[in-house]
């Protein structure tokens, strides 16, 4: 339950937050390392998770958060900022992985998977199994995975963002899911 | 969120991660790289980034009207100075305005018996009004800025706003 301690503390947050935004976007670059600092984690969770790949989830936080500087001005403030900068690196990631990347190279090849699985296990950052075997997935499907299951968007905000049909997003994570269980069972 | 399944090992993961989200650190500290990109190019880009769109609502008619007061008394007083000269006093004006608002504030709810805001919220005003100063020092070198104007009366008006909330607030906690 709220108490009003919580609401002031959350009221005096969001206070600081707006004025950091401000100071940020008039230049103030301590502000924006304070903007930084509070989503790169979760920013870098969800690169990671599109791109399938540490290096490119590091260069993709940072181009996206260079991106960010340059736009603040368009942050309306009628949602929280982590929603917005969300929404904002979601679009940008795709953008950003597509022209990396053509969408018909599919991840599941056996090169790209020793790949994957090298980097894995040279890596200190401790995935979760469900994280290993989603980032297996070829692209497009890992995406819609990524952003139902573990972003929790819908259908068709998915739809809009990847440029496809509903009825598409639908059946990649169908897809998704047989192929992640599959590779529960069998490997 | 996830669609009805047959894959119980799977959805039990889903789960789990839904109870307990994971989320990983970067293995570099990405700032020091960020850092020098921004002010890079800070430095080459001339036009410093846009006030966010929203100010525009949020400082509202009262700021509008203080604008209007204070050019127009600028004007009246100092018809012959240069238009600069007249964006300075207007910034002394608006400063002075601010001052006696924080004021007035202040002096009315302590003259109602109401308390103070707390520490927490003392440290939000000052760190508002640090904010205000930096942006008046950046106006007396820029005077035609105009998200800077914008951005100034923003954090006038965040400040009194918040002054207003913590008396409102500290009236609510003692009164329930």
């Amino acid at each position: 339950m709220l108490d009003t301690d919580t609401i002031a503390d959350s009221a005096v947050q969001q206070q600081h937050e707006w004025v950091t935004i401000g100071r940020a976007a008039a230049g103030d670059v301590q502000a924006f390392e304070w903007l930084y600092r509070q989503h790169e984690r979760r920013i870098y969770t969800l690169m990671l998770r599109m791109s399938a790949d540490f290096a490119m989830a590091q260069d993709l936080t940072q181009e996206l958060f260079v991106h960010v500087w340059q736009r603040l001005g368009q942050f309306r403030g009628d949602s929280k900022f982590s929603t917005w900068l969300h929404t904002v690196a979601t679009r940008f990631a795709i953008q950003y992985l597509r022209r990396q990347r053509p969408s018909h190279i599919s991840m599941v090849d056996s090169e790209s998977c020793q790949q994957l699985q090298q980097q894995v296990s040279d890596s200190p950052v401790d995935l979760t199994l469900l994280d290993q075997l989603a980032a297996r997935l070829p692209m497009q499907m890992r995406w819609v995975f990524v952003l139902h299951c573990l972003e929790g968007q819908s259908h068709q905000q998915i739809a809009a963002e990847l440029g496809i049909a509903e009825g598409t997003s639908k059946a990649h994570l169908h897809h998704a899911r047989q192929q992640l269980e599959e590779w529960l069972e069998h490997d | 969120m996830t669609e009805p399944s047959t894959t119980p090992r799977l959805d039990a993961l889903l789960q789990a991660q839904q109870r307990q989200p994971t989320s990983y650190q970067p293995q570099q500290d990405g700032w020091p790289a960020l850092q020098q990109r921004l002010i890079e190019q800070r430095q080459t880009d001339s036009q410093s980034p846009r006030a966010p769109a929203w100010w525009h609502w949020l400082v509202g008619t009262a700021a509008v009207l203080v604008v209007a007061v204070t050019v127009f008394s600028a004007n009246h007083y100092t018809r012959t100075a240069e238009p600069t000269n007249q964006l300075l006093v207007l910034l002394s004006t608006l400063e002075n305005h601010q001052q006696q608002q924080r004021e007035l504030v202040r002096g009315s709810f302590q003259q109602v018996g109401y308390n103070p805001a707390g520490a927490v919220v003392d440290t939000e005003v000052a760190q508002l009004q640090q904010a205000a100063e930096e942006v008046a020092s950046q106006l007396r070198r820029d005077p035609n800025n105009q998200a800077l104007w914008e951005m100034l009366q923003w954090l006038h008006q965040q400040e009194l706003q918040l002054l207003r909330d913590s008396y409102q607030r500290s009236v609510t906690w003692y009164d329930v």
